[in-house]
Parts: C-alpha cells; sequence; structure tokens
C-alpha cells in the first residue's frame, strides 16, 4: 500500500514523534497509567478468583479490606469462616447405626415402640473477639424407607460457654421419604420471632449468641428423634445428613473489602477496567471517524456543503447531551452497545470543527495547489494530502476525547441508567450512593471506583497533553 | 557629547546547543541629529544590537560586556524600573518591524498613541488626545482617524501610525527596525518620505535598520555596515557608498542593480552567512572573501579608522 | 454588527422550532406510535383523557397535531404531569429558578476563580501557579464530577459528623425542614445549602478554564504588540491587564459557548447527588417514573437555556472584539 519511501519516512517521524513523546514526563506517565488499566483488563480473571457479574457473597455487607487489620481497632476483625464439619456422635441409641463424618448416615431399626433419640455434634472454632454480624448453616436432609415411624430433627448453636439456640427444627413426620435443603440464616425475620423476640429487627442474633465470649469453639448440635408407631413391629427409616457447612460472613476481606451484599469490592474493580477501556476506545474511534468525515468534506468541498454542515453540527450542539442521552437509553434500552453508539453521536461533534479548520489552513498550501493544477481528483486529493496531514490533530484528538466517552458512560451508570449486565465502575457508585455506603462509612467502596475512573481518564489527558505539546511547537516548554 | 555612545557591546543568545554571538564587540557613536543607518544581511546582528540598546532582549538573550552610553549615562546598567520611567519613549522610542502585528488589535488608534503620554508625562486624557490628533496629522493619516482601530487602516497607514507613536513623546533618539520592508514600492518611498521629512524637522536622532542600502542611502548621513554580530565599516554615507573599502561592502553595493548605467552582470556574493554558534576564525567574513590571505584566518581585525573624516573599517587589507 | 446579530438571532429561533420538531418527533412520533401512551397518563378519567385528546389534537392527522404541539409550547402549555397530576408549566417555574440559582453561582464562581488563576499563571510559566493551573487543568479533564461532589459529601456532612458531631453543610435540599419564615434568614439557609454543590461545581471545573486562560495568556504574551507596549515604558501590570488579557476576551467568550451544555446538562447529576429541587432531579425522577410531558418540558427548557446562552455569548464576542462590532470603514 505504501511505497517504501513512504514507509521509511513515516518510521523515521514515529521514531522523531515517539523521542520527544518519551521525554516527555506527563505524557510517559499517562503512558504508564494506561498500561496499568490494560494489564488490569486484560489478566483480571487471574487477578481475583470471583466473577462480579455472579457476584457471590464472600463476606459480610460493608465488609472493610483484610489489611485494615494492622490497625489496632481492627485487628481482630473475622475474616469469613467456611467450613464443612465433621459429626461425630454425642448420644447414640441402641436402635440406630450411625455412620459418622462429613456426610452422616443413620439407619434406624427398631422393634420396640418407645421413643428414640441421637444427637451428633460438630464442632468449628471462632478465633476472633469480635463477633460477626451474621451466620449461615446449611445442610441437606434426606429421609428414606421411613417405616411406621414419625420423626423430627432441631439444631442447636452452642457456644462455648454452653449456651445454646435453637436455630432450626423440623416438626414430627411420617412420611415415607423425605428431602430437604435446610438453610439457616441469622437473620431471617421468623427465625428471630420463632425464637420469642417481639421485635426481630432489633435482634442480631450473631452477636447475641457469639458473645461472652467471642473467641473459642462453638458448636452445632443435631438432635433427631424418632417414634415408632402404636403397635408397629418394625419402625425403620434411613436417614442422611450431608453437605453440611457453616458460612460465618467476615468483617474483613480481601483487597478492598465488599459491598452492601457482601461481593467482593475488588474484582468488580478490576472487571470494570475492562468496560471502560472498551467503551472510550470505541466511542473515541467512531467519534474521530464520524468528525474526520464531516471535517474534511465541510473543509475541503466548502462552499454550501459547508455552510449546511456546520449548520447541523451548530444545532446539534444546542442539544442538551446528557438528558437526551437518558432519553435515548430509555427508548431504547439499556443495552451496553447502544450506549456506546449514543454517546458517540453527542461526541464527534468538536472534532469536525477542528479538523475542518485544519483543512482550511492546508487547502491554501501551494503543494495542493500544484496537485489541482496537476489534474488530480479532489477524493485523490483528500486521501493522499489532506489525511495523513491532519493524522497528527486527528490522532490527539482521539486520544483526548476518550476520557469524555468514559465520563459519559460512568455517568449514565452512576444515574442508574447503565446496562445492568455489565460491571462498571459508575455502576459501583451508583450502588454504593444509594445503598448506604456513606452511612456506614465504607470508604473501600465508595472511593476506589471514583479514583479509578479518575486515573484512567487522567491517562488519557496526560498522553493527549503531551501530543499536543510535541505536534504544537508553539507550547512546548522551554527545557 | 554624543547621544548615542555604543562601547564594545557584546550579546549572546543562550540556546540549547550553546551560546549564539548575536553582537560580538560592537561600537559606534551618533551625535545630535544624526541618522545611523545600520545594515546588513538577514541575521547579521542588527536587529539584535538595536533590541539591545533598547533593553528589549528575550528572556535567553543576557549582555555580556560592553556599555550604552544615552548622553552620558550607561542605559545598561540603571534598575530596569528607572530605565522604564525615565528613558523608554521619553527619549529612546521604536518603530518595530512589521506594523500590522506591533499595534494592539482591540485598542483604538488615538488610545495607543495617547497610553504613553498620559503615563509618562502625566497630562489629562483630553490633552494627550489632542497632541495624539496632531501626530497623526503630521504623519498625513488625519486626526480624523483617532477612533479607528487598527485592522481598519491599510498597511502604510499602519507603518505611519506606528511612526506617530514613537514621536508621542518627543524623543531624543528613534530606532526604526526595517520601517518599510513590508510595503510596496510605492507606499514605501511615502512612509519614507515622511520619516526623513519629520526627522530633519523634529531634529531627531534616528538610527534605521534595513538590509536595503539604497533606502539607506538616501535617508541617513552615516552608515554601519555588520556582518556576523560585528560592525565591519563605519562612516560617512557618502564615503563608504563612493569608495568602500570592505570586500562585503564592496561587494553588497554591487549587489544591488543600478537603473542607471551600464548593464553590469549582478556580483552576487558566494557562500551564506556564517553560523554565529561557532563563528569563523579570525575575521569572520573569510571564507567568503576574493581577497582573503592567511592572516585573515588567524587574526581578527579591528574597526580601525582610516582618515580623519570618521570613516572605519575592519579589514587586515587597509592600512590605516 | 447588526447583521452579525440579526443572523445570531435568527440561527437562534431556527434552532429552537427544530429542537420541538424533535421532541415532538421523539415523544409523540417514535416512541410507541400511539401517542396517548406519552401524553395521557393512563389514570386520567375518561373525561379528563377526552379533554386533553382535543387539546393536543391527538385524534387528528399528524400535520395538526404538530401545528397544535408547535402552538402549545410556545404558550408555555406543557400538559399535565402524570405524578403530581398538575400543569407541568407551573411546577417548572419554581424549579427552573432553584436550577438557574444553583448553575448562575456555581458558573459565575467558576469563571472567576478560573480567570485569576489563568493570568496568574499565564504570566509566570514554570512558576508554581503556572504548574498548578496546568495540574489543575488536567485535574479537571479527568476526575468525574460526582465523583467530586460524592466526596464532599463523604467529608463535609457523613465524616464531619462522625468526627465532629455536626456538619459543616447540609447534605440535602435547598432549605432546612421546615424553612425559616424570615425573609432573610430564608435566603441565609438557602445559601447554606447552596454552599456544598456550589463550591464542588467550581472545584471541578475551575481547571479547565485556568489553563484554557493560561493558554490564551502565553499566546498572546508573545505578540509583537506586547513587546511595543513594553517599549512604551508601560507599566507590567498594565501590559498584563490593559494589554495581553484585553486582547483574549473574544476566545474568553467562545469558550463560554462551548462550555454553557455541559455546564446545563452536567446539573442533573448535580441535583440528583444533593437533592436540590431544581429541574434537573426532576427531569430524573419523570424519565424513571414514565411521566413523559415532564420529560418533553424539560428537554425542551434545557435546550432553550443552551440556545439563550450561547446567543448571549455569540453577542457578547461580537461586543468585545471590535474587527466585528466596529467592522471596517475605510
Amino acid at each position: 500500500m505504501f511505497s517504501k519511501d513512504r514507509r521509511i519516512i513515516y518510521r523515521r517521524r514515529i521514531k522523531g514523534f515517539w523521542e520527544e513523546f518519551s521525554h516527555n514526563r506527563i505524557g510517559f506517565l499517562g503512558l504508564v497509567l494506561l498500561l496499568i488499566f490494560v494489564v488490569m483488563a486484560v489478566f483480571a480473571p487471574w487477578l481475583t478468583p470471583y466473577d462480579p457479574v455472579v457476584a457471590p457473597r464472600v463476606a459480610d455487607g460493608f465488609a472493610a479490606p483484610s489489611w485494615m487489620t494492622i490497625f489496632p481497632q481492627y485487628s481482630e476483625y473475622p475474616y469469613t469462616i467456611e467450613t464443612y464439619p465433621y459429626w461425630e456422635i454425642e448420644t447414640g441409641s441402641d436402635f440406630v447405626e450411625i455412620f459418622p463424618g462429613k456426610d452422616v448416615e443413620l439407619k434406624l431399626r427398631t422393634t420396640e415402640s418407645t421413643s428414640t433419640e441421637v444427637s451428633l455434634t460438630s464442632s468449628f472454632d471462632y478465633p476472633y473477639s469480635v463477633p460477626p454480624n451474621a451466620f449461615v448453616i446449611t445442610f441437606d436432609l434426606g429421609v428414606q424407607n421411613a417405616k411406621n415411624v414419625w420423626y423430627s430433627a432441631k439444631l442447636f448453636l452452642v457456644n462455648p460457654n454452653g449456651t445454646a439456640l435453637r436455630v432450626w427444627f423440623e416438626p414430627y413426620r411420617n412420611s415415607t421419604q423425605l428431602n430437604l435443603s435446610v438453610i439457616v440464616e441469622s437473620v431471617d425475620y421468623w427465625l428471630v420471632k420463632s425464637l420469642g423476640y417481639p421485635d426481630p429487627k432489633a435482634i442480631n442474633l450473631a452477636r447475641m449468641m457469639f458473645a461472652d465470649p467471642t473467641e473459642g469453639e462453638y458448636k452445632l448440635v443435631l438432635n433427631i428423634s424418632f417414634v415408632p408407631e402404636e403397635g408397629t413391629r418394625l419402625a425403620e427409616a434411613d436417614v442422611n445428613i450431608y453437605s453440611t457447612s457453616v458460612f460465618i460472613p467476615g468483617l474483613v476481606h480481601g483487597i478492598l473489602g465488599t459491598d452492601f451484599s457482601g461481593a467482593d469490592v475488588f474484582s468488580q474493580l478490576i472487571y470494570g477496567s475492562r468496560i471502560s477501556l472498551a467503551i472510550g476506545i470505541l466511542a473515541a474511534t467512531i467519534e474521530t471517524f464520524l468528525g474526520i468525515i464531516v471535517g474534511v468534506t465541510a473543509g475541503y468541498w466548502g462552499g454550501t456543503t459547508d455552510e449546511a454542515l456546520m449548520r447541523v453540527v451548530d444545532i446539534l450542539l444546542c442539544l442538551p447531551g446528557l438528558p437526551l442521552l437518558l432519553t435515548l437509553v430509555k427508548l431504547y434500552g439499556k443495552n451496553v452497545f447502544y450506549i456506546v453508539i449514543f454517546i458517540a453521536m453527542f461526541g464527534w461533534l468538536g472534532l469536525s470543527r477542528t479538523i475542518r479548520s485544519q483543512i482550511l489552513s492546508i487547502r491554501e498550501s501551494t503543494y495542493i495547489e500544484c496537485a489541482v493544477a496537476s489534474g488530480a481528483k479532489r477524493s485523490y486529493i483528500m486521501f493522499k494530502h489532506l489525511i495523513p496531514n491532519i493524522a497528527p490533530i486527528a490522532i490527539a484528538s482521539m486520544v483526548l476525547s476518550v476520557p469524555g466517552g468514559i465520563l459519559a458512560e460512568a455517568s449514565l451508570s452512576f444515574l442508574g441508567f447503565g446496562d445492568p449486565r455489565v460491571p462498571t465502575w459508575g455502576k459501583m457508585l451508583n450502588y454504593a450512593f444509594g445503598h448506604g455506603a456513606f452511612e456506614n462509612f465504607a470508604w473501600w467502596w465508595a472511593i476506589p471506583p471514583g479514583v479509578a475512573i479518575t486515573l484512567i481518564c487522567l491517562a488519557f489527558v496526560f498522553m493527549g497533553f503531551a501530543i499536543d505539546e510535541v505536534i504544537n511547537p508553539r507550547l512546548r516548554r522551554r527545557r | 557629547m554624543a547621544i548615542l555612545d555604543v562601547q564594545n557591546l557584546k550579546m549572546y543568545f543562550e540556546t540549547l546547543r550553546g551560546h549564539v554571538q548575536a553582537v560580538d564587540d560592537i561600537s559606534f557613536k551618533m551625535n545630535k541629529g544624526d541618522a545611523l543607518g545600520l545594515a546588513g544581511e538577514s541575521g547579521c546582528g542588527k536587529t539584535s544590537a538595536a533590541l539591545t540598546i533598547l533593553r528589549l532582549l528575550p528572556w535567553n538573550g543576557s549582555v555580556v560586556g560592553g556599555g550604552v552610553f544615552f548622553d552620558g549615562v550607561n542605559i545598561l546598567e540603571m534598575s530596569p524600573e528607572k530605565f522604564r520611567d525615565e528613558f523608554r519613549w521619553k527619549r529612546i522610542s521604536v518603530i518595530f518591524q512589521g506594523a500590522m502585528n506591533a499595534l494592539h488589535p482591540t485598542m483604538r488608534i488615538g488610545t495607543q498613541i495617547s497610553e504613553p503620554i498620559i503615563s509618562h508625562e502625566g497630562v489629562t486624557k483630553e490633552e494627550a488626545y489632542n497632541r495624539a490628533a496632531r501626530l497623526l496629522d503630521l504623519v498625513g493619516i488625519g486626526a480624523s482617524r483617532i477612533d479607528r482601530f487598527p485592522h481598519e487602516l491599510s498597511g502604510g497607514m499602519k507603518q505611519r501610525t506606528v511612526t506617530a507613536m514613537a514621536l508621542a513623546c518627543n524623543p531624543e533618539l528613534v530606532v526604526a527596525d526595517e520601517p518599510i520592508t513590508a510595503l510596496d514600492v510605492i507606499v514605501a518611498a511615502q512612509v519614507m518620505r515622511v520619516m526623513a521629512e519629520l526627522q530633519k524637522k523634529l531634529n531627531l536622532s534616528m538610527v534605521f535598520i534595513s538590509h536595503d542600502l539604497s533606502m539607506l542611502a538616501e535617508t541617513c548621513n552615516k552608515i554601519a555596515i555588520m556582518y556576523a554580530g560585528k560592525i565591519v565599516e563605519l562612516g560617512d554615507v557618502v564615503a563608504i557608498y563612493k569608495e568602500p573599502l570592505h570586500p562585503y561592502t564592496e561587494r553588497l553595493i554591487g549587489a544591488f542593480p543600478s537603473v542607471i548605467g551600464e548593464k553590469k552582470e549582478l556580483a552576487a556574493i558566494r557562500g551564506f552567512p556564517p553560523d554565529l554558534l561557532h563563528p569563523p576564525s579570525g575575521c569572520r567574513f573569510h571564507p567568503r572573501c576574493p581577497y582573503a590571505m592567511p592572516l585573515c584566518k588567524s587574526i581578527e581585525p579591528s574597526l580601525i579608522e582610516t582618515d580623519n573624516s570618521g570613516h572605519s573599517v575592519a579589514c587586515h587589507l587597509v592600512k590605516a | 454588527m447588526r447583521e452579525y446579530i440579526a443572523k445570531r438571532v435568527v440561527v437562534a429561533v431556527a434552532v429552537l422550532f427544530i429542537v420541538a420538531t424533535l421532541n415532538f418527533t421523539i415523544f409523540q412520533v417514535i416512541w410507541a406510535g400511539d401517542p396517548t401512551a406519552t401524553m395521557l397518563d393512563p389514570e386520567f378519567t375518561k373525561e379528563q383523557k377526552d379533554m386533553l385528546k382535543v387539546q393536543y389534537g391527538l385524534t387528528e392527522p399528524l400535520h395538526i397535531r404538530y401545528f397544535k404541539y408547535l402552538q402549545n409550547v410556545f404558550t408555555w402549555n406543557f400538559g399535565f404531569s402524570f405524578k403530581s397530576m398538575g400543569p407541568v408549566a407551573e411546577e417548572l417555574s419554581w424549579r427552573l429558578t432553584n436550577t438557574i440559582l444553583l448553575l448562575g453561582v456555581a458558573t459565575i464562581g467558576t469563571i472567576m476563580v478560573g480567570i485569576s488563576i489563568g493570568v496568574f499563571a499565564g504570566s509566570r510559566r514554570g512558576s508554581k501557579a503556572d504548574v498548578f493551573a496546568l495540574g489543575m487543568g488536567l485535574f479537571a479533564d479527568g476526575v468525574p464530577t460526582f465523583f467530586i461532589q460524592m466526596i464532599f459529601l463523604l467529608f463535609f456532612s457523613y465524616l464531619m459528623y462522625l468526627w465532629f458531631g455536626f456538619q459543616l453543610f447540609p447534605s440535602r435540599h435547598m432549605h432546612s425542614v421546615p424553612p425559616p419564615t424570615d425573609a432573610v434568614a430564608y435566603m441565609a439557609d438557602v445559601a447554606w445549602h447552596l454552599a456544598m454543590p456550589a463550591l464542588s461545581l467550581i472545584v471541578a471545573a475551575f481547571g479547565g478554564w485556568a489553563l484554557y486562560v493560561r493558554n490564551l495568556m502565553i499566546d498572546a504574551l508573545t505578540q509583537d504588540y506586547i513587546t511595543t507596549a513594553r517599549a512604551k515604558g508601560v507599566k507590567e501590570r498594565s501590559v498584563l491587564y490593559r494589554h495581553a488579557f484585553r486582547s483574549i476576551l473574544p476566545p474568553i467568550s467562545t469558550i463560554i459557548t462551548l462550555s454553557i451544555p455541559g455546564i446545563v446538562t452536567g446539573a442533573v447529576i448535580t441535583e440528583y447527588i444533593f437533592t436540590w429541587p431544581g429541574i434537573g432531579s426532576w427531569y430524573l425522577s419523570a424519565l424513571t417514573a414514565d411521566d413523559f410531558p415532564v420529560v418533553q418540558a424539560v428537554l425542551f427548557i434545557y435546550a432553550v437555556l443552551v440556545i439563550i446562552c450561547n446567543l448571549v455569548a455569540d453577542l457578547l464576542y461580537g461586543v468585545l472584539d471590535p474587527r466585528i462590532r466596529v467592522g471596517v470603514r475605510r
């Protein structure tokens, strides 16, 4: 496409440009910042194990970053505890065969009509002196081949002091088969109510239980009772308890803590870089493309075309950007691709003006006159002469318009008009603002996304500024 | 006493690549009423010399030696404030090259002319305006145009406005830097006529900077020929034109075609003006001089008077 | 000059029409195809709907509808809000005042601070002031305004409350609840509530102005007429203000023109964060609640604001640049 001489000239120009640019401290800083974010975006899955779209609950809501534990008031804050405890036999029965372990099997075989009870116990350690805000105990209970017997179960949480709390019970049943997936949440309104507290909202079960002392060994006690039916000869049942887990969401977690729902903030931050970069660069590219087309056409064709195009630009400039953007999103849906297009639709206007004025000044150059005089077609002049000459300005403008796109998307997301499927920094700020990050003083959630947006925009601003200084000799600083 | 006595003035520009020896040890004297022409090619240092005298150097120019004595006082050594209040425009003024840009685009010319009058002489605005109006009459623009903006004037009118402005505070010395270079021939002749008349009428001392020897020949009574930051010949205008002593002067005069007289071949000076970062050794003209001797390469000739009429020349070929 | 003004006014009016048409197109033509969805609240009674149908001309062909629409808009009749059931124009008026109050104070503050710093920095190139102006300028281009506002809120309202037990500035609304009855006390109360939003806007934006003005000043100071002024013995301060600054006034009014749309539309977010009762927050809540008459009205008003400010800035430019003001008389 380019002749060998051209290639040499371009290579030399680029090399010369690079020499100037790399000496510009601000521009270099911008480039470094950009590279950091690119690395963040590309290596996101390796940088963090959590997927922000799924946003699993990794700790308690508003958990502080884990490195805060170096400060004295945070040193005893608990990390998330997730264990799969091992059941042991506390009280056995002659009529029940018990196979202990992580998964427990119970076999009831009795000919007597007396009721019998077994209890299993498992324990876990809570090594912190600060109590958690919640706990979640889950297990699956399966009953098979239950014949002629009524059975029920209860679960207790026992703290190191011996205080026991009945956190779950299943009333007597006699169905042949039963499959239960039990989830005990300490914040469950009905659970607290059923324990006799008239105002469940004022009670925090976890804090109540994990106190005096907080630190120590906690036990889970599972009581299962069997009552054989009257006048039966053989009562039997096979009971399975499996997938037991104790989840105590921690109050500290990860590099940047958690948001209101307990999802990891750091992963949201890392993945957010993908969207920002993608949207910013894509929008800027479209804008530059449009701006060049309109600017060159207006500048070179001149006359009525120029007038008409500039009038259109003037009118479009009068339209209120953000409000219209909001309306368009509402109209066409919160889809990230549409958002990019809408942003680009509003952003190319300034560029077309800049390019047009540049074209106007080049147009009068002698070498253009020569080309015209020697019979070159308009399109030839446009592509071979004009466009390569405006390339530096176009590139500088493109770099400088990326922050605009990123900020526009961030504003949309912040107001709640962004694509809800996509993790962006604006969305993080939206949630932080709306879900009480301030009231809970969760600065790790509210501040990093804003800082990230600032830094990524600054990266492009710095680079654009440096490119401008290199291209425009008047602004060069005297060294 | 001489109104302007420049003694061994040296001024260098500091650049990234070293010192540019723009004005290297120049000396000359002017008496009241003299019209001195400072002539030479582009880049020979004539504008730099003028800027040095006027203390209008850019940030990277510094005076490294010598002095400029105006009416006996070394104006280079006084504080900038003192120079600004007592000398600028009141006693020394400038007519800049390219008057198109020398005038402020959004101020009326009456305001611009009367501004220095008000600030230096403390007269009322009305009085200053009247004087400005009279000056505009003097240069031939007419007092009626006092409220015009510069963009409403033609090139020649702008140049004359700048001239009027330079005379606002009745200075003793006016430096005119290439006053007619940007004008076409007819307008240039008009402007020059005005300037020459004013000079005689007001008994002004003027320094004309130009590369146009023919213009200088008409208006000046003294000429200093500069080359590569040095004065190579200095003296009475008639003497220099009739009998140029320095080879450069000779070639310079020969380079201008004569309308009358026999047709001659245009004599160009071969070579290019020297790089003032690393000027040639010895006589700075020696690489281009047709009469160069080995001596010229090693020893720099000093400006020596050749006779009593004040005709000096810096050349080894000329015996004092 | 007269020609200049006339041309600008004509263009402004034309743009107004075009914006109104655009509004009409979006909401009555594109949206649902059925304008009743966007113009009439489904909750209105049948009588109300019928009356409105006549008023908007909804049952009539497109061109008559368009004409009726223009008629309504230019007589300040924007219909009835779905949410409040009241006339849009009424609420629009007092909300508009609030927005203009906030934006006016913020813009004037930004311009004053920005220009002062810019002039100072431009005259002392390389100094600390210059670096500061450069830094703030770059900063203003990068940091999102709403983030600064969040930090302001976090610090001045919540943190101060946490640490010192009181809020330096209130975090919501335009006045205390209940508002003071005394006129002076009321104004002071509003001013106190205005402080944080306005300050945050100024902090976010002054850098851009400072940088732009600084560049203009540097450019101006390299011009020949500045050297002339110095040669004339004009005092340095005068050179700076009377000569250099004066010559950059025309491009400054250009930058006002270019930044008005941004300021006006950015108010949406500011009003949202500080719950300032202006047209921005109204627009947002209306859009979320499908209150279309309000949405249309505010969009139109926004465009009108932008057009008016552009017109004023253009006229200002014409006044400030004598090449336009006086033209050329030979």
